[in-house]
């Protein structure tokens, strides 16, 4: 019963969303006389269940692009994601690429090998007589930044989403030992209030272990669970990022001064036993997220979607909650995040396909029946979702997608969403979320915090949407760039050794086997083994 | 007796497993010109342009692929001298077993590993060699501080060496413990006659006794100077370990499919294909002169 | 003589623990499998289990793929062991005779063995499978390697032993080759034929590449390439081109129990056969390795 309330509720504010000014290209609907199809490859979700009958070509979804455009899809094959590029290969080999397939922002070469061949198709003409509005609007807010990497002679050889920004990461305390400790939230701002807070914790509670770090990659950048690059970021230094300088010249972010900085702090934190003093040995397998739900972690740096992945902290400790604080701020008050490269994935399509429009309704549709901006198709979607599991569904819905892998967001995405939802939990106003299944999240996350026990699914939703994505574009955020976010020819030749180079650098000082004073050998060795060459390569792509 | 009718009979016998040969074999031989090209996919393996020997060239040049040529060198050789001193000196020290049941038992034991595949087998050591694994569990009882041995470049090798001798010391041992049976025990008891001990029997009769086979199968294992174990490598790597663990196999692969360097990586894989190929003529020519060896 | 001295008792001790270890690895996997994921995880877990439990083993059977991939191994399995040991009987019963009686005997030899010592390499092969449209298949994984050079020539040496005289007088009698393969041959090399037979088994159970390389979908995926799979460690730079909800589902797949129970389970089938195995291999070995 409670479901079906949820659904109308839904479909209600779905028809109010349905005012939304339509700006779509001319044959955005198009329908076809004849049925087209459309080859793809997808990256397989080992989670997928789909009710019975239902499968990848013949699911909620695809009946309903059949139905509205006659265009079905067939999934010429289906693998892990880390096997992906691979398959990839072998097709470009046999010369079999399927009509439409995604890549990520790091395969950038294959996308440039792909242009090269002559493999791909000009999407300017179809794109722009049938994008509708939902693509264009979220394009817009990305200001057309990302479809720079994709623009070939200016001509648009691929459909790249924005990768939208805000999930920098945070520190995430845990609010029991803040209480039990005396101190509050609001307190922790500089590297010296978290010392306290990580100090008095290892007082009052000697089995916690302090802060807990990523196993090999400590300071890292953008989106990077327990990676301490806040603590650099404070100190100017923005780990793994080409940065532009003042004087227009391009570094290295990994290589600034304010790293020294971070790596004295940690190095000190680590020595005085306010980090996990395991964590070098905590290596794959989620045993940093073990640590966390564990209730061992008195601190870490994650971003706000780690809410979903500490949902079983309470269920190991009594009483034990979190709470996400933008720490450590500078002299000036600014807490310093990294902005995303402009590119996320790319959805790409085969120059052999004979309908490349056939693909750009394919997405209109998608979005049109996810976001729920079609009311009839959102009931579906509704339906099958909940004859799925939903928390399923609700955390891979692109797997759905024909064009899996590809998500159209705003940049400004998940700040606006919390924004929406503490509107409509604190003042019942619906204002701010932008489609239904955004309203029936923000429905579970009330209920959760009214303390209705049968919504304690949406307690991942909590952490991660309502308190963490709160504070992501707080006032005193300020956000760093990178200057160039693709690959060079030499990257993938040069960037591995020197990634390894770095993380045993940092490792070793974090760990004291070095000092901070050999951190200027590094960056010497850094230079001379291939640095230099990478750095001269973007600052000639960027014409310095 | 040789007759036409048996002939034909003959060559219909061969023709359903020739046909297979042919087909999955013989016909992707062909395929190694693209390493003297640069293969283009949409131009085909005979439009693209003839490039000669530029991907050889390339390779000799590449720091990276010295130093892949170098670890199959260090991995493969390590491996065929373990394999051939650790299971003749299982198989005597077996022999010298009195205990018949225990023997058996030892026996059924140590062949079992080289039945199990390295999928499974590197999920196991994935477990032992990890951080919170049986070897750090029982090395922290001595006090060595503990270590992640599967993704550190200084311990990677000589996991890979030692798992494999675990896996096939027993299974290689068989061909050294029939040599042994095949010792005529007389031989022993005039040793004894002598006063030989138990040392100097192993050591004037047993050895010398299999001399021939352990010098046949040293011989033999020529062929496998550049074969490291892809299967075992692959399954237990990581980017972490390219250093010391990347061999050419699995060079070959990462290149040719995961990196799209079709043509750079068939001239890799040539290049090997043919030193391997120059060893073990070579190898058979030794143990067919020497050991009156023969395959067929 | 049958008096045990001390070197005798240091011998059975050094001899037990060589045995011990060779079946450390199988034992700890057996012990985690039963436990606890977080003992695992923080490595209590030696030789017993800690907080013992069945939720992996029960994980599995709950799971589909798992038995989905057993079922497509088994399948793999009889096609290649009847496929692949009909061919090494067929071919080594000609191979066994003398170029005097069987002329183009020493070109098959040297094609066969050209095979086994050179290959085109990946991509050319997959062309090949692809164009004979066997991808995805349970054939791409049965045929290309279908016949074993290696088996067959066991096979032939093992033929070369019998008695000439055997066939001789049947020849004499008007059979055929066929027959004389079927009635004579066949029969006699029971022993070697069913140790080719397991030895074939045990390399199509136990191969993974292929079914990474041929097999599109994964209702078609053999059991070792799926728990190849599952063993896939992340790299940063794969992180960072995965979506926040990719990872975290990949390291929640990524469970050493669990894994564990597959590596345990999917041992199985040879540890059935390995008693069968082990009578035979000995001398089918021997027999192949060193001919007298």
């Amino acid at each position: 019963m409670r479901k079906r309330v949820l659904i109308s509720l839904a479909l209600a504010i779905a028809v109010s969303l349905a005012a939304v000014p339509v700006m779509a290209g001319e044959t955005a609907y198009e329908r076809y006389d004849e049925t087209v199809v459309l080859t793809t490859v997808k990256r397989t979700d080992p989670n997928a269940k789909f009710p019975e009958g239902d499968s990848l070509d013949n699911n909620v979804m695809t009946r309903y692009i059949k139905d509205r455009i006659n265009v079905e899809t067939k999934t010429v094959w289906e693998v892990d994601s880390t096997e992906f590029n691979n398959k990839l290969s072998l097709d470009i080999v046999a010369g079999t690429l399927p009509d439409m397939f995604s890549l990520g922002n790091d395969d950038y070469l294959i996308y440039r090998q792909l242009l090269d061949n002559g493999l791909l198709a000009d999407l300017t003409d179809a794109y722009d007589a049938n994008a509708n509005w939902y693509l264009r609007d979220t394009a817009a807010s990305f200001e057309g930044r990302h479809f720079a990497p994709y623009t070939d002679d200016g001509r648009l050889m691929g459909i790249p989403t924005g990768r939208y920004g805000y999930e920098h990461n945070q520190l995430w305390l845990r609010s029991d030992i803040l209480e039990a400790i005396g101190m509050k939230a609001e307190e922790i701002l500089t590297i010296a209030d978290i010392e306290t807070y990580l100090t008095k914790a290892k007082e009052a509670f000697p089995d916690t272990l302090g802060l807990a770090l990523h196993a090999t990659d400590p300071l890292t950048n953008y989106a990077s669970s327990f990676s301490a690059d806040p603590i650099a970021q404070v100190f100017g230094a923005t780990p793994r990022y080409w940065i532009e300088g003042e004087d227009g010249s391009i570094t290295y972010g990994s290589l600034l001064p304010g790293m020294k900085d971070a790596l004295t702090v940690l190095a000190d934190w680590y020595a005085k036993g306010l980090i996990d003093l395991e964590f070098p040995t905590r290596v794959g397998g989620g045993l940093t997220q073990a640590v966390t739900t564990s209730g061992q972690a008195a601190a870490w740096f994650a971003p706000w979607w780690y809410g979903w992945s500490i949902v079983d902290l309470p269920k190991n400790v009594e009483g034990a909650d979190v709470v996400v604080v933008n720490a450590p701020v500078n002299d000036a008050g600014e807490f310093v995040a990294p902005w995303p490269s402009p590119a996320g994935e790319v959805l790409l399509v085969n120059k052999n396909c004979e309908h490349p429009e056939a693909v750009v309704r394919v997405m209109n549709l998608e979005y049109d029946m996810h976001r729920g901006f079609d009311e009839e198709a959102a009931a579906l979607y509704d339906e099958s979702r909940n004859q799925n599991n939903p928390t399923y569904l609700d955390a891979s819905w692109t797997y759905l997608f024909p064009t899996s892998g590809v998500n159209m967001e705003y940049s400004n995405v998940v700040p606006t969403f919390s924004h929406g939802i503490h509107a409509f939990v604190e003042r019942g106003s619906q204002e701010g979320l932008a489609s239904p299944s955004e309203v029936t999240e923000s429905i579970g996350i009330g209920k959760f915090i009214d303390g209705d026990e049968s919504f304690e699914q949406y307690r991942g939703s909590y952490y991660a949407r309502y308190v963490a994505g709160e504070i992501t574009d707080a006032a005193n955020v300020r956000f760093v760039y990178p200057a160039y976010s693709q690959t060079t020819e030499s990257m993938a030749d040069i960037m591995p050794s020197l990634l390894t180079l770095e993380q045993q650098t940092v490792l070793q000082i974090i760990l004291g086997q070095k000092s901070v004073d050999d951190f200027d050998a590094f960056t010497a060795q850094w230079l001379a083994e291939g640095g230099q060459t990478l750095t001269d390569e973007i600052s000639a792509l960027l014409g310095k | 007796m040789r007759s036409v009718k048996n002939e034909i009979y003959y060559n219909a016998m061969m023709v359903i497993g020739i046909g297979f040969l042919l087909v999955f074999s013989i016909i992707p031989m062909f395929g190694v010109i693209i390493a003297f090209k640069d293969f283009v996919p949409a131009k085909g393996m005979l439009g693209s342009a003839w490039v000669g020997l530029k991907h050889f060239n390339r390779m000799f040049a590449l720091a990276e692929t010295r130093n892949v040529i170098r670890n199959t060198l260090v991995i493969a050789i390590s491996k065929i001298v373990l394999n051939i001193i650790v299971p003749v000196s299982f198989a005597i020290l077996l022999n010298e077993l009195k205990v018949y049941p225990v023997k058996r038992v030892v026996q059924t034991v140590v062949y079992l590993p080289h039945f199990l595949s390295w999928v499974i087998l590197g999920i196991m050591f994935t477990n032992i060699f990890s951080y919170t694994g049986i070897v750090n569990q029982i090395l922290g009882k001595f006090g060595v501080p503990p270590q992640m041995y599967m993704i550190s470049n200084s311990s990677f090798r000589g996991i890979i060496i030692g798992t494999d001798v675990w896996k096939t010391f027993g299974y290689g041992a068989i061909i050294y413990l029939a040599a042994i049976t095949n010792i005529d025990p007389n031989t022993y008891e005039a040793a004894a006659i002598d006063g030989a001990g138990r040392w100097q029997r192993i050591w004037f009769v047993t050895l010398p006794s299999i001399q021939g086979t352990i010098v046949l199968m040293s011989t033999l294992a020529l062929g496998n100077v550049l074969n490291a174990g892809f299967d075992q490598i692959f399954t237990m790597y990581s980017p972490l370990v390219y250093p010391t663990g990347d061999i050419i196999d699995t060079y070959v692969y990462r290149m040719g499919i995961t990196k799209m360097q079709y043509s750079f990586s068939t001239a890799v894989g040539l290049f090997k294909s043919g030193i391997s190929f120059l060893l073990i003529t070579l190898s058979y020519t030794l143990a067919n002169k020497f050991a009156d060896y023969t395959i067929f | 003589m049958n008096k045990l001295r001390l070197s005798d008792y240091i011998i059975l001790a050094v001899l037990l623990l060589i045995g011990f270890i060779c079946l450390v690895p199988i034992l700890n996997a057996i012990a985690i499998s039963l436990s606890d994921k977080t003992a695992a995880a923080m490595g209590e877990v030696v030789f017993l289990p800690k907080k013992f439990n069945t939720s992996a083993y029960e994980e599995i059977v709950k799971e589909g793929r798992f038995f989905h991939a057993f079922g497509v191994s088994i399948r793999r399995v009889l096609l290649g062991v009847s496929i692949g040991t009909a061919l090494s009987v067929v071919m080594a019963y000609p191979l066994s005779k003398s170029p005097r009686v069987f002329r183009q005997r020493n070109a098959y030899m040297w094609l066969m063995v050209f095979t086994m010592l050179f290959n085109g390499g990946l991509i050319p092969t997959y062309l090949v499978v692809k164009n004979l449209g066997l991808i995805n298949t349970i054939w791409s994984l049965v045929l290309p390697g279908a016949v074993s050079v290696y088996n067959t020539i066991i096979l032939m040496n093992f033929n070369k032993g019998i008695p000439p005289s055997l066939e001789e007088s049947a020849l004499i009698d008007g059979a055929n080759p066929l027959q004389i393969l079927v009635r004579i041959y066949i029969p006699l090399a029971k022993a070697s034929i069913a140790t080719i037979a397991l030895f074939t088994m045990v390399y199509h159970w136990n191969e993974f590449f292929m079914g990474k390389i041929y097999i599109n979908t994964l209702d078609q995926q053999p059991l070792q390439t799926y728990i190849q799979g599952l063993s896939v460690t992340l790299t940063t730079q794969q992180m960072a081109s995965m979506t926040p909800e990719e990872i975290i589902r990949k390291l929640a797949v990524s469970n050493v129990t669990f894994n564990s129970a597959k590596a345990i389970v999917s041992m199985i089938p040879v540890i059935i056969v390995y008693p069968f195995l082990q009578r035979f291999f000995v001398t089918g070995l021997v027999m192949g390795a060193v001919k007298e």
